[in-house]
């Protein structure tokens, strides 16, 4: 009996330096390879054929991308592979980032959590209703960039190579609370280490998503202490489990050292191919109201909305306001 | 440790021994690299009380535990669970004596078609073992990882509180 080729040929590494070199060995090949750690966003493209590596690398076996560690200062180490499950239910995180917590813990649905990681959440694929959709479905709306195809359904004066080519949305849960949390990458490739902040990570493209290497991989996260910030995450969604952020809103509070509000941060996912983030100072506003107006006409202006998700481009883009200022009144700030 | 002299790995793409335990039972077959564990329990175990429903992880119907936590087994590499305990809905009664939650399923008839009812009682083992008297919300969330099509899920949430009340006259 034949049984049909393997879609892909699997491997294990056991430590950092292992992976290191395979990755090293794999790209001077020109590496058809995809690495994974819960594979829960990759699995599934796998099998839809958007996605075809040749090959998969586990990080599941590499002690380095794992655990939490908190230091005397107030500020962390999160392992790339710690799961969101875990992180959402860690009672001393949530003392310390609370809304990072509760933002992994609206991550999909509770069984993804358990096996999904924070660094996989940070790489999540951006998503666009014209390919993250059946092979049919693909073959019958035609092609477009991501897919191998040489036009845009959405965009049609877009061109391949030229950035942004690609409107799929960015839709980690994630990232935007770790921006305003000052968030900085471990990075690791066959030329060393480097340290990158978050806010210089993602990239304005569906495709090219961020400046991470083919040969690079995420070790851990590093949170510097979050005293006297306060943040707020919500998402807009169609059911309260599993669903993309079709908008996601972090809305950052810190107060200065008279307990006043000092700074107004805000981020954003879902809409847009690459997380938004603005700071406002207080200094620079009459009131928090105004520091209130200015984010929501800074967010409105940016976001470029495409109909690549199943709400309507109007309705996410209007859906911006609501979600600021509720995310203020819940934070105490203002109206 | 199994690299070659210039690191190639020739054998990541061919069969490969995997040893795991499968409800308390240690198994060690061949499995295909790109095989899911769903598809290792069910084709090469013949363990079919785990469902495939969308096979791309929206489902839930699927669910097994993987040491103790509940994950989607379309999902999941079997190559990547060296040395797992896996536990199936096969794996859940003691003989003939079902889990308090098995027995609520049936009493308060959240079964209908029984698709989903493996994966919702596999979620919902998880959910007792850590939290046994779990508030509507917590239910609520549970089950959210698993789609229903048949009962609308309101008896399937009266299973769990039946089974939380249970566990509550158990140990006051």
């Amino acid at each position: 009996m034949n049984a049909p080729p393997a879609r892909f040929a699997f491997e294990r590494p056991a430590s950092l330096a292992e992976l290191v070199a395979r990755l090293a060995r794999l790209s001077a090949d020109g590496g058809d390879y995809a690495l994974a750690a819960g594979a829960t966003d990759l699995m599934p493209q796998i099998k839809r054929g958007v996605k075809t590596p040749a090959r998969l690398i586990s990080l599941n076996g590499v002690p380095e991308l794992a655990g939490v560690q908190a230091r005397a200062d107030g500020s962390h180490r999160l392992g790339a592979l710690t799961r969101l499950a875990d992180l959402a239910g860690d009672a001393r995180l949530r003392q310390h980032y609370p809304a990072l917590c509760a933002a992994a813990g609206r991550v999909a649905s509770p069984p993804i959590r358990q096996r999904a990681s924070l660094g996989g959440n940070l790489l999540v694929d951006n998503r666009c209703i014209h390919i993250n959709q059946s092979a049919l479905n693909r073959a019958v709306h035609g092609t477009c960039f991501k897919a191998g195809g040489e036009t845009c359904p959405l965009v049609k004066s877009a061109v391949r190579g030229r950035l942004p080519q690609c409107q799929a949305r960015f839709v980690s849960d994630t990232a935007p609370v770790l921006l305003l949390l000052d968030a900085v990458l471990q990075l690791v490739s066959p030329r060393g280490e480097r340290q990158l902040p978050l806010s210089q990570f993602y990239r304005d493209d569906g495709m090219q998503r961020h400046v991470l290497a083919s040969d690079e991989v995420l070790v851990a996260i590093e949170l510097p202490a979050a005293d006297g910030l306060r943040i707020d995450y919500d998402k807009l969604t169609i059911r309260r489990a599993l669903d993309f952020p079709s908008l996601g809103v972090a809305l950052g509070v810190r107060a200065d050292s008279g307990g006043t509000l000092g700074e107004l941060s805000l981020a954003l996912t879902g809409i847009g191919t690459h997380p938004g983030c603005w700071r406002f100072a207080a200094a620079a506003y009459d009131n928090a109201n105004a520091m209130l107006d200015a984010a929501c006409a800074a967010a409105r202006e940016s976001a470029t909305t495409y109909q690549q998700d199943f709400f309507p481009r109007d309705y996410r883009k209007r859906m911006i306001d609501v979600f600021i200022r509720k995310a203020a009144q819940r934070l105490g700030v203002a109206r | 440790m199994n690299s070659g002299i210039d690191g190639a790995q020739p054998d990541a793409g061919a069969v490969r021994l995997l040893s795991l335990a499968v409800n308390g039972q240690r198994q060690q077959r061949a499995v295909a690299p790109d095989i899911t564990l769903l598809d290792f329990l069910r084709e090469q175990l013949g363990l079919t009380g785990s469902k495939r429903g969308c096979d791309l992880g929206e489902c839930g119907c699927c669910a097994v535990l993987v040491d103790g936590r509940p994950m989607l087994s379309c999902l999941l590499p079997a190559a990547d669970l060296e040395h797992s305990a896996i536990t199936t809905i096969e794996g859940i009664a003691a003989g003939t004596a079902l889990h308090p939650l098995q027995q609520a399923m049936i009493d308060e008839g959240a079964v209908q078609c029984g698709y989903c009812t493996p994966a919702m009682v596999i979620n919902g083992v998880h959910l007792f073992a850590s939290e046994p008297r779990p508030d509507a919300e917590a239910i609520r969330t549970c089950i959210s990882a698993t789609s229903c099509r048949c009962t609308g899920y309101n008896r399937i949430v009266q299973a769990f509180e039946r089974t939380a009340e249970r566990f509550a006259e158990e140990q006051p």
